[in-house]
């Protein structure tokens, strides 16, 4: 489903991807752990296309297409999600009028009729149910006066509603306390499909307690430097990621 | 030269060494010397305003209060229509259940009213008969000098009208008052809003227009003790239209006013406000939003004057500015020695959104007193490139996106509109003016 070949990125000027080679199957969750600075949070704005990224080399394919160069909304009709590490605040935008801007947007996009409101507002009641958020959150503006975990919520409630073939989660863990963590990991694994993939993005090894991967990538120093099962999460929490930097595995 | 022009110039005694190029603006249709049986206040009023004008002219570039905003395509030549019998339609009411006033090219159509009985509303020539010395504040033109176009429609004093609402009495309905102007003219209204103890009105102005047009509009607002006062104007001019206008509003001991401006199109807009808290416990408000491109100016000239203690003037600015359109406010608070604990406070936010687009903020605090409490803030950004991506990586186009933050950036100065039909008015200028933006980017 998603194929990034010898992916090389710069960020101002400085080059933080130095060929990342990584593939993903529909229907798998893949982690990618890496120590901070490791390119991480990068790596997932350049997969959904932020334009102060470069890419210098390298090839990024979705849904086989080549997506190297295209647009964020582009990438998002083709059915490309990025959860945010830092959710934005839009003061003035509720998220019900910006989620449904976006459902629209990608529907037509698609060539699709706009969705029908009643049909919207039951799916976006139904999702926020089971994440347990207030309905007076997406009455006011997007992430607008949010704690950490609420943005956190927000985001997979997007995830929800939005229904993409591949949810890239940026940090989704970071700034959850256990009960968050635990629903937003419910959110996401009743995502689960075969026919959608998940790249989570994680400093720690807590959150694969809750979304368990298929495989588990180490990034370090712009690179991939390491590849397993579960296991290489439980002793990179072990035993750190001094082992894994680019040095040893090259 | 028609005979009119030459029986204005017989009358009219220009000072010894009048300014040329303010001549023209005085030798037609001057109404100092229209032989209109006006009282004579007012006579002597047009006399002293032309001589004042005649000898200043419009504001020179450069002149203290003008040195962001340029006049040089306001020109006396291409104003050169008759002010004409009404023919021909206005536009409806915006208001689904309002009281009316119409005005055209400066004129009150005390036909085309819908107002209540009993109601006291009379033309300006006429307002010491329904306000106690209304002349006090249509004299109150001490700074003619500074502020030339005050002296430029007292010149021209003959039409506006005069609202009064006695003590106690309330206005059950917003009074809309539409000031349309046609192509070519070049209007002078002159409105006085006087609310008498414990009143309680609020107004929807409506400037618009047709063609290439100038309006001059001064009006002031009395209020006396605990009188509220909500005045909102929607100021949609033609796109070559020229408004400047000055409101003065005095206030009495607990009055309450709110105003909230609308400026939206024409080639030139200067809005003055002066406020006058003159007495104890007054409060006052003002939001300023604007939407320019083009080549559009848009001035907001805001002096809050406290006098008196324990008052608060708060001003809030925003506005977008596109293509090569310019913005400018020049806000200040000047607190008076006796106005202990005054709080008062001004921002100006400007959205900028083309690289040639400018603003030209200049926030003032000038103090007397000692316990005071006063601030202002100003800042002119782009769109959040953050907010951008977030809303491009949920799959909304780029055009698309830049409209919902553009919405988002002014929607908290809309949203401040307590009355909801009032509110959607300028929300729905807004989102027209967003979705003429989309089509010229599409």
């Amino acid at each position: 489903m998603l194929k990034i070949e010898n992916l090389h990125a710069t960020v101002a000027d400085r080059e933080v991807l130095k060929g990342v080679n990584l593939e993903i199957p529909a229907g798998q969750v893949h982690a990618i752990m890496g120590p901070n600075g490791s390119g991480k949070s990068t790596l997932s704005y350049v997969l959904a296309g932020r334009d102060d990224y470069e890419i210098t080399q390298g090839k990024i394919t979705f849904m086989g297409e080549d997506i190297t160069e295209m647009e964020p909304e582009d990438r998002a009709a083709l059915g490309l999600f990025l959860a945010f590490q830092y959710p934005i605040e839009i003061p003035g935008v509720t998220t019900t009028t910006f989620l449904k801007t976006a459902i629209n947007a990608i529907r037509k996009k698609r060539g699709e009729a706009e969705i029908d409101p009643a049909a919207f507002l039951k799916l976006q009641k139904e999702k926020m149910t089971q994440l347990n958020m207030s309905p007076e959150m997406v009455k006011r503006g997007v992430n607008v006066g949010f704690s950490g975990g609420e943005k956190k919520r927000n985001e997979v409630l997007q995830l929800a509603m939005l229904q993409p073939k591949m949810a890239v989660l940026d940090e989704t863990d970071s700034g959850l306390d256990i009960d968050a963590l635990k629903i937003v990991a419910d959110g996401v694994n009743a995502l689960r499909g075969a026919e959608r993939s998940f790249l989570v993005i994680t400093h720690y090894q807590r959150l694969l307690d809750y979304i368990k991967p298929d495989v588990v990538h180490v990034l370090a120093n712009g690179r991939i430097t390491a590849t397993g099962g579960p296991e290489l999460a439980l002793e990179l929490e072990k035993n750190g990621y001094a082992a894994y930097y680019d040095e040893k595995a090259a | 030269m028609s005979k009119a022009t030459i029986k204005v110039v017989e009358t009219f005694m220009p000072p010894s060494s009048p300014r040329v190029e303010a001549l023209p603006w005085l030798l037609r249709g001057g109404a100092h010397a229209m032989p209109d049986g006006a009282p004579n206040w007012a006579r002597a009023l047009r006399q002293t305003a032309a001589e004042s004008f005649a000898a200043n002219g419009l504001p020179q570039p450069g002149q203290e209060g003008w040195q962001f905003t340029s006049l040089r395509h306001l020109e006396p030549q291409h104003y050169t229509q008759p002010d004409a019998v009404l023919t021909g339609n206005v536009p409806a009411p915006l208001l689904a259940d309002s009281y009316r006033v119409v005005i055209v090219d400066g004129v009150w159509q005390s036909h085309l009213s819908l107002l209540p009985t009993g109601l006291k509303i009379a033309p300006i020539l006429q307002a010491t008969d329904i306000v106690p010395h209304a002349e006090e504040y249509l004299l109150g033109l001490g700074d003619m000098a500074v502020n030339p176009f005050k002296a430029l429609n007292a010149a021209h004093l003959r039409d506006g009208f005069v609202l009064a609402l006695d003590r106690g009495q309330t206005l059950d309905k917003p009074l809309e008052v539409l000031l349309w102007t046609r192509d070519g003219v070049a209007a002078y209204p002159r409105i006085l809003y006087w609310l008498g103890e414990n009143a309680e009105a609020t107004v929807l102005e409506r400037c618009a227009g047709e063609g290439r047009y100038f309006i001059n509009a001064q009006t002031d607002i009395v209020l006396q003790q605990s009188a509220r006062f909500t005045y909102h104007r929607l100021c949609e001019e033609a796109e070559k239209a020229s408004h400047i206008s000055q409101t003065t509003i005095h206030c009495m001991k607990d009055a309450h006013f709110d105003a909230y401006n609308g400026a939206f199109a024409g080639a030139l807009m200067r809005q003055g406000y002066e406020f006058k808290l003159l007495e104890k416990g007054v409060y006052s408000s003002l939001t300023g939003i604007y939407l320019k491109d083009g080549q559009q100016i848009q001035d907001f000239t805001v002096l809050a004057g406290h006098y008196d203690e324990s008052g608060v003037s708060a001003q809030h600015f925003k506005g977008v500015v596109d293509d090569q359109a310019r913005a400018v406010f020049q806000g200040k608070i000047h607190v008076h020695r006796p106005a202990q604990k005054t709080d008062g406070y001004q921002s100006h936010h400007a959205l900028l959104l083309s690289d040639k687009a400018e603003a030209n903020a200049k926030p003032e605090l000038e103090i007397y007193a000692d316990d005071v409490k006063c601030s202002h803030g100003a800042t002119a950004g782009q769109l959040d490139v953050n907010a951008l991506f977030y809303l491009r990586a949920r799959g909304i186009p780029e055009h698309e996106a830049r409209a919902l933050l553009i919405r988002s950036f002014m929607a908290d100065g809309i949203d401040k509109i307590i009355h909801p039909d009032i509110r959607n008015l300028f929300f729905d200028r807004l989102d027209a003016w967003l979705a003429n933006r989309g089509k010229a980017a599409a």
